[in-house]
């Protein structure tokens, strides 16, 4: 998080971003940070559908 | 100091005009709560809700799409929310509280254009023949539709967890997500649905600030709304009727707080301005505290559900 938040501020000063797109940034790092969570503690497993 | 500055019946109105958009948002977020989802990203959704009602209004230059706008925003922030804890098994308070970061960067990228102008005007919805009541009609009668439908969503949520079959499903989810699994019912789907109108009345709330209360836009223009919108649900024990008199205490006090801070009076501003959250904790606390059993959290709140473990 606070890598982001030092490259957030040299990208501000080099390509003019606004504030508001390093904040979108850092909470969608943070979606999928959480979103592959899931491989820790499941394995993803193809199978058919079963009848329910 | 003078306290005759202050018109009675224009503070009582603007009660009820501060109060709504945590009426709102609290009343959506404790759905959410007694199906077990514990939703922290309230203030993102109500944020992102008053961004899209503001440019979905000045854009199509009608407040009531403004409104459909907000409430389809907050339930697509929702959505995201509902996607990573419900499918994706996501820890529920960081996901709420990533939620919170990426609407408040996602409304103000999205806003930029947007500062400054004015929202259409909307008219106020006199309800007639009540309207004309000396004190009671400016007071009561004389809002924004918003308002009372505000008061009638109170009572539609109580009698539907109350009453209705979908509301005791509704709970039993919350209260055993395995109990409620066993007996069939689709739990991660009924706790979508849950997180959809949580987002959609977050929404709700966002675009009543920065439609009616205000009526601009601003970054950060809820200030913290969301957050107190959780604390009121807490403190309310998730019982409709007390979200109410929360909500309505709070914005009761900070706009009586504020009129005596403009009439003068001894006392520090920063007293005034913590009371809010003083008087509301507190009043709440006590008045949730003589039933017990009653008020207490739904059992499964924030604990993710995995059909087969």
């Amino acid at each position: 998080m606070a890598l982001t938040y030092i490259g957030g501020e040299a990208a501000q000063a080099s390509l003019g971003l606004p504030a508001a797109a390093i904040q979108l940034l850092q909470g969608m790092l943070l979606f999928f940070l959480l979103a592959v969570d899931v491989l820790t503690n499941f394995r993803v497993r193809l199978t058919r559908a079963e009848a329910a | 100091m003078d306290l005759s500055s202050i018109s009675l019946t224009v503070l009582l109105a603007s009660i009820m005009v501060a109060s709504t958009p945590i009426l709102l948002a609290a009343l959506g977020e404790m759905v959410a709560e007694k199906s077990g989802v514990l939703n922290l990203g309230v203030e993102g959704m109500m944020i992102t809700g008053a961004v899209c009602g503001f440019v979905a209004a000045v854009t199509l230059e009608s407040p009531a799409l403004g409104f459909l706008a907000a409430a389809i925003g907050g339930a697509v922030l929702a959505l995201l929310f509902g996607i990573l804890t419900q499918y994706l098994l996501s820890n529920q308070v960081a996901t709420g509280l990533a939620l919170t970061l990426f609407g408040l960067g996602l409304s103000s990228l999205m806003g930029q254009g947007y500062v400054g102008i004015k929202a259409p005007a909307t008219a106020d919805f006199d309800i007639p023949g009540l309207a004309q009541i000396p004190f009671f009609g400016p007071v009561l009668f004389q809002h924004h539709a918003m308002v009372y439908i505000s008061i009638l969503l109170v009572v539609a949520v109580w009698a539907v967890l109350k009453f209705t079959r979908a509301g005791l499903i509704l709970r039993a989810v919350g209260e055993s997500h395995e109990a409620a699994h066993a007996l069939g019912y689709k739990v991660v789907h009924i706790r979508l649905l849950a997180i959809l109108f949580g987002g959609a009345m977050a929404g709700l709330g966002g675009a009543y600030i920065s439609l009616i209360r205000v009526p601009q836009w601003t970054e950060g223009m809820t200030a913290g709304a969301g957050w107190i919108a959780l604390a009121i649900v807490v403190f309310a024990g998730w019982r409709a009727g007390f979200i109410l008199v929360g909500a309505y205490l709070f914005g009761g006090v900070t706009v009586l707080q504020l009129n005596l801070q403009a009439a003068g009076v001894a006392i520090p501003v920063e007293y005034l301005s913590m009371s809010p959250y003083l008087i509301t904790i507190l009043v709440l606390v006590l008045i949730g505290r003589r039933r017990s059993g009653a008020g207490a959290a739904p059992a499964d709140l924030g604990k993710s559900f995995h059909a087969s473990s």
